[in-house]
């Protein structure tokens, strides 16, 4: 077991991020905004992970979202800084 | 004259065939809200305006945000310019500037104070968490439904992991890529895919790409909302003769900027109602001075006539028309005007407005070319 920490820094603080973590055996979600900003905590059993994530940035900001941790990832994290306003979609393997 | 005119048809034939070619594409997303005519309201930085820059009447302004007064190393990102402490600073504007008549020329100074901001984009809101989960939890369950058909195909479990992490990370890239085309991912993830899209509806969509479009036209409508509503400014103004040494103008104004066509596929249509009181020199004294007393009231309607792909305004065309009235009862009362503004964005922040005006006195129009940059920091 290991505790994994997933931020979403939101320049401006108005657009989102839901996140879902999940393998075949469990599945995780949470929701980033300007309200729920803080760092999410997640206690996960050692194994291979799939990540989606699903938000909006905001005009003229950006959105980064970064998952420390863990012992590797594909791609490198943070993930791509998302820098074009609207709707965004990134995923991720992640090893724990 | 004809050569400005030959211009103004050219350019309004051109964005006509532009923009019939441009509604096969994807809608874009808007990344700024701002048009021509909000800026020369209230700018977001710095502006620098040539007007009439082929007369013999021109004049030069600058105007700054009283934020470019203050160390940007404090304000260097979006987020620390946009905090509420800088408001009144990004708000605030002051402007400068020289403009030369044939017999005399004056400089310029103007304060501008923004009453009312309804399109600043760091007031910009667009949250969807319902949606967005449910098309994380639909492309998981494609994920698990593809993975099941692998093993059932006679895949190991390794490969079938292998197989469906790929499909999973394919559609996520492609989808992100807005540019709707050939799925990359494989023909049966993206058969599990739609199937449960069909019945998932998040952002009332029955295929995947559906959902995508929806998606992005829900963030543009109210994108688009948010552009059109409305700005208030005041702004005291004075000018003084530096050929005669003396102020031969002074005054404040008020301007209301809305939208008046709420339909959001159109591009916007905007009215600017600009009044103002001033003082200024008369004439047929001997010395400058402020002895004229006038009031006047200009309402404009601005179009947006094309936008370039990513959706910002690069071609408008404003028609409007001014009244004044001296309080002096023994003055002749002028005549109201017309003028027709076509601004057209020929750099990315230059742009070139051409001003068409009816002369009442001389009965004919005039046309004069001017020059503004808007200089922004993000």
């Amino acid at each position: 077991m290991a505790t994994i920490t997933v931020s979403a820094a939101i320049l401006l603080g108005n657009g989102d991020a839901s996140v879902n973590i999940f393998n075949h055996v469990v599945t995780y979600e949470h929701y980033f905004d300007a309200a729920s900003p803080n760092p999410w905590n997640l206690d996960l059993d050692a194994g291979d992970y799939l990540v989606g994530v699903a938000g909006n940035c905001p005009p003229g900001g950006s959105v980064e979202i970064n998952i420390t941790g863990i012992s590797g990832s594909t791609p490198a994290m943070p993930l791509p800084k998302i820098t074009v306003a609207g709707p965004y979609l990134q995923s991720a393997n992640i090893n724990v | 004259m004809k050569k400005i005119i030959v211009l103004i048809l050219g350019l309004s034939v051109y964005h006509c065939a532009i923009g019939q070619s441009q509604a096969m594409h994807l809608e874009p997303v808007a990344n700024s809200f701002l048009t021509e005519l909000y800026n020369s309201n209230l700018t977001s930085y710095i502006r620098v305006v040539g007007n009439n820059i082929t007369s013999s009447n021109n004049g030069f302004q600058l105007k700054m945000a009283l934020i470019a007064f203050k160390d940007s190393a404090s304000w260097n990102t979006l987020g620390a310019y946009s905090k509420p402490s800088n408001l009144f600073l990004r708000y605030t504007q002051v402007s400068a500037g020289v403009t030369h008549q044939s017999k005399y020329s004056d400089a310029t100074l103007q304060m501008t104070f923004t009453l009312h901001n309804g399109r600043d984009s760091s007031i910009f809101v667009y949250n969807d968490p319902v949606n967005e989960e449910k098309l994380n939890t639909t492309l998981k369950n494609a994920w698990q439904q593809y993975y099941q058909q692998l093993i059932a195909k006679g895949h190991t479990a390794n490969e079938a992991d292998l197989l469906s992490n790929a499909a999973f990370n394919a559609e996520y890239t492609y989808l992100n890529q807005r540019k709707l085309g050939k799925n990359p991912a494989p023909p049966d993830f993206v058969t599990i895919l739609d199937s449960l899209f069909k019945s998932s509806n998040a952002f009332g969509g029955s295929t995947v790409e559906d959902a995508m479009k929806n998606w992005i036209k829900d963030f543009n409508d109210y994108a688009k909302k948010i552009s059109r509503r409305s700005l208030i400014t005041l702004y005291p103004y004075g000018s003084y003769d530096y050929t005669y040494a003396a102020f031969d103008k002074a005054g404040l104004g008020l301007t209301y900027l809305f939208s008046i066509d709420n339909n959001l596929t159109d591009n916007p249509l905007q009215l600017n109602i600009q009044g103002n009181l001033y003082a200024a020199s008369d004439t047929t004294l001997k010395n400058v001075n402020l002895e004229q007393k006038i009031g006047s009231l200009s309402l404009g309607i601005n179009k947006v006539i094309a936008t370039d792909i990513k959706g910002q305004s690069k071609f408008e065309m404003m028609l409007s028309a001014t009244i004044q009235h001296n309080v002096e009862s023994n003055v002749k009362q002028k005549s109201p005007t017309a003028d027709l503004t076509i601004k057209y964005k020929i750099l990315k922040n230059l742009w070139v407005p051409i001003d068409l005006k009816y002369d009442p006195q001389k009965k004919g129009i005039f046309g004069y070319l001017s020059i503004t940059s808007n200089l922004g920091k993000f």
